[in-house]
């Protein structure tokens, strides 16, 4: 037991949750069930993207992950500590780091360096501490010569790195990114991105990234498919793409490299796998052509 | 480009004022202004003027800069002289057709405009001279005995800055609601005053629920990161006192007593030259 609570660094035990709507008198006018019986466990260092589409409970879930929301019925652990503890909550928000879809609605600084000292601060980490950390949290998002601009001054993907920064600042071992690229632009997304990955790969990072984009989950270690609260399909992406039909009636598509693979078996060509990226689907191309002029030989 | 408004007024430069604790500035603004209204003589408002002038020339910021704030009360400033010359009842000094400048209306017209100048002027340094930002720290830091009376001193300092911060953002939304409006037939421009006061009804009302729904993401925001009230928060960079702001308050102290013992001629001395006017 002991063991497993060392390895597995988020676990979620039969959540269920409700946003319940009353009226004045308190009566129930509306019990929506956002969650329903969610369970999973995340190994440290692990790369998790969360799929959805609007509605289907995935930032619900994440704000179970910090505290946020606290699960209505089941147990969500972050490093063993049950997320209900109210003498744990600032030391879980403080382990799992969130960031938000809005990068304007989660910047309280007005310079970026200040922003970046905002969760430091209120841990009331010792004042020069505080300067080592901010600076060290920009380098790691290579936000080091922005410091002393405006957020204003930013552009959206750069907004979005200083709040990664400010996430980071707070010495987190687990990253929740609800939707962090849904307002950015292609440039921007690539930064977030690859900055995201960066910190999984070079300094493991546990990253729980929530998209509804199935191109930012090809990258992911495993998915979690979410609809209607409950998560549907989960396993590695070669997994979980390969069931297209499944994905199709849950209004979700598979990446363009999947679908592609896909068109081509229906028209004939016997493209084998499930090609998650442009280069993995030219190479099954090649084969399957490979095959079909070695048959004619 | 609206983006690129700045707030407050503040003047970047490299001067002794600049680099004082924004305390320091603050409580200097506050005792300048009260000294202006417990001097009433000319040798007091010399005084005054010496001080300002010094406070101005430290602080680097060019005179063009100080004046321009007068324009904003310059209305004010008109009224205040020109109520004062007339209405003031004592000895007449001029008269023509129904009105009468009495010797007390133009002195009492007089100290009035120098005050209000003063006072203006002064206090312009203080927020050339401060970023917003250490201006609510100093408040902050300054309100803080308040707090034994219960009054929310951290609550108000992070709501300033918060408010500070999401000014340009909500200009920002503002021009795009406008704009939205616009290409759907809404007319910002024409008419009097109150019919484009009227038309802007509609921009409110979006510019409220984004700003309700923004308050609310921020404040997540603000508790994902750990952020729980005042209790137990350390700051980056901590206000901390100098030589330079000792000396800067030694100053004050200096100012204060000679504008009580000059200003309101404690000693007599001025009266017994007889030869100043009181």
């Amino acid at each position: 037991m002991e063991g497993k609570i060392h390895r597995m660094i988020a676990q979620a035990r039969d959540v269920a949750y409700h946003y319940i709507r009353r009226d004045e008198e308190g009566r129930v006018v509306r019990d929506t069930a956002a969650l329903s019986s969610v369970s999973f466990d995340i190994e440290r260092g692990e790369f998790i993207a969360i799929l959805g589409h609007n509605g289907s409970g995935k930032s619900t879930l994440a704000k179970h992950l910090n505290g946020l929301l606290t699960p209505g019925e089941g147990a969500v652990l972050i490093e063993g500590m049950d997320t209900r503890d109210g003498e744990q909550i600032w030391n879980i928000r403080r382990i799992a780091g969130m960031v938000f879809q809005n990068p304007d609605n989660q910047i309280i600084g007005q310079i970026v360096e200040e922003d970046v000292a905002f969760g430091p601060e209120n841990l009331g980490v010792p004042p020069q501490e505080i300067a080592e950390r901010v600076q060290e949290a920009l380098a790691r998002v290579g936000m080091t010569e922005k410091r002393r601009f405006s957020p204003n001054k930013l552009s959206g993907g750069q907004k979005q790195r200083v709040s990664i920064a400010g996430v980071l600042a707070m010495r987190p071992k687990i990253l929740i990114l609800d939707e962090p690229t849904a307002m950015l632009d292609p440039e921007g997304r690539r930064e977030v991105l690859e900055a995201v990955h960066s910190l999984n790969r070079r300094e493991r990072i546990t990253v729980i990234l929530i998209t509804h984009d199935m191109e930012e989950a090809v990258d992911a270690d495993r998915i979690y498919v979410m609809d209607g609260g409950r998560i549907a399909l989960t396993g590695t992406p070669r997994e979980v793409f390969a069931q297209a039909e499944q994905l199709a009636a849950i209004g979700l598509t598979v990446p363009m490299a999947v679908a592609v693979a896909g068109l081509l078996r229906q028209e004939g060509l016997a493209v084998e796998g499930t090609p998650l990226t442009q280069e993995e689907l030219v190479e099954a191309i090649c084969r399957a052509a490979d095959k079909i002029t070695g048959d004619i030989k | 480009m609206i983006k690129d408004i700045t707030l407050g007024q503040y003047y970047p430069a490299e001067s002794v004022i600049h680099r004082l604790d924004p305390r320091v500035k603050l409580v200097v603004t506050l005792l300048f202004i009260i000294s202006l209204f417990v001097v009433d003589n000319i040798p007091g408002y010399a005084l005054a003027f010496l001080f300002l002038a010094f406070w101005c020339g430290l602080s680097r910021v060019p005179l063009r800069f100080m004046l321009r704030g007068m324009r904003t009360i310059f209305f004010l400033l008109l009224m205040t002289v020109v109520f004062n010359l007339f209405l003031t009842p004592g000895t007449p000094l001029v008269s023509f057709w129904k009105l009468t400048i009495t010797r007390e209306g133009l002195r009492i017209a007089l100290l009035m405009a120098v005050r209000l100048v003063f006072l203006i002027v002064g206090s312009s340094v203080m927020t050339f001279t401060t970023t917003p930002n250490h201006l609510t720290d100093a408040l902050e830091a300054l309100m803080r005995p308040l707090k034994r009376l219960g009054a929310p001193v951290h609550e108000i300092a992070m709501m300033m800055s918060i408010a500070l911060r999401f000014i340009p953002i909500l200009m920002e939304e503002t021009d795009k609601i406008m704009k939205a409006q616009m290409a759907r037939g809404a007319d910002f421009e024409s008419g009097g005053l109150i019919r484009r006061a009227r038309s802007l009804v509609p921009l409110l009302v979006p510019l409220f629920i984004s700003a309700f729904r923004r308050a609310n993401d921020l404040a997540l925001a603000m508790e994902a990161r750990c952020y729980h009230g005042g209790e137990g928060r350390t700051r980056m960079i901590p206000l901390t006192y100098h030589a330079r702001d000792r000396i800067a308050y030694g100053l004050l102290l200096l100012y204060l007593i000679l504008a009580v013992v000059i200003g309101r001629d404690i000693f007599g001395l001025a009266a017994a030259i007889g030869g100043l006017p009181v």
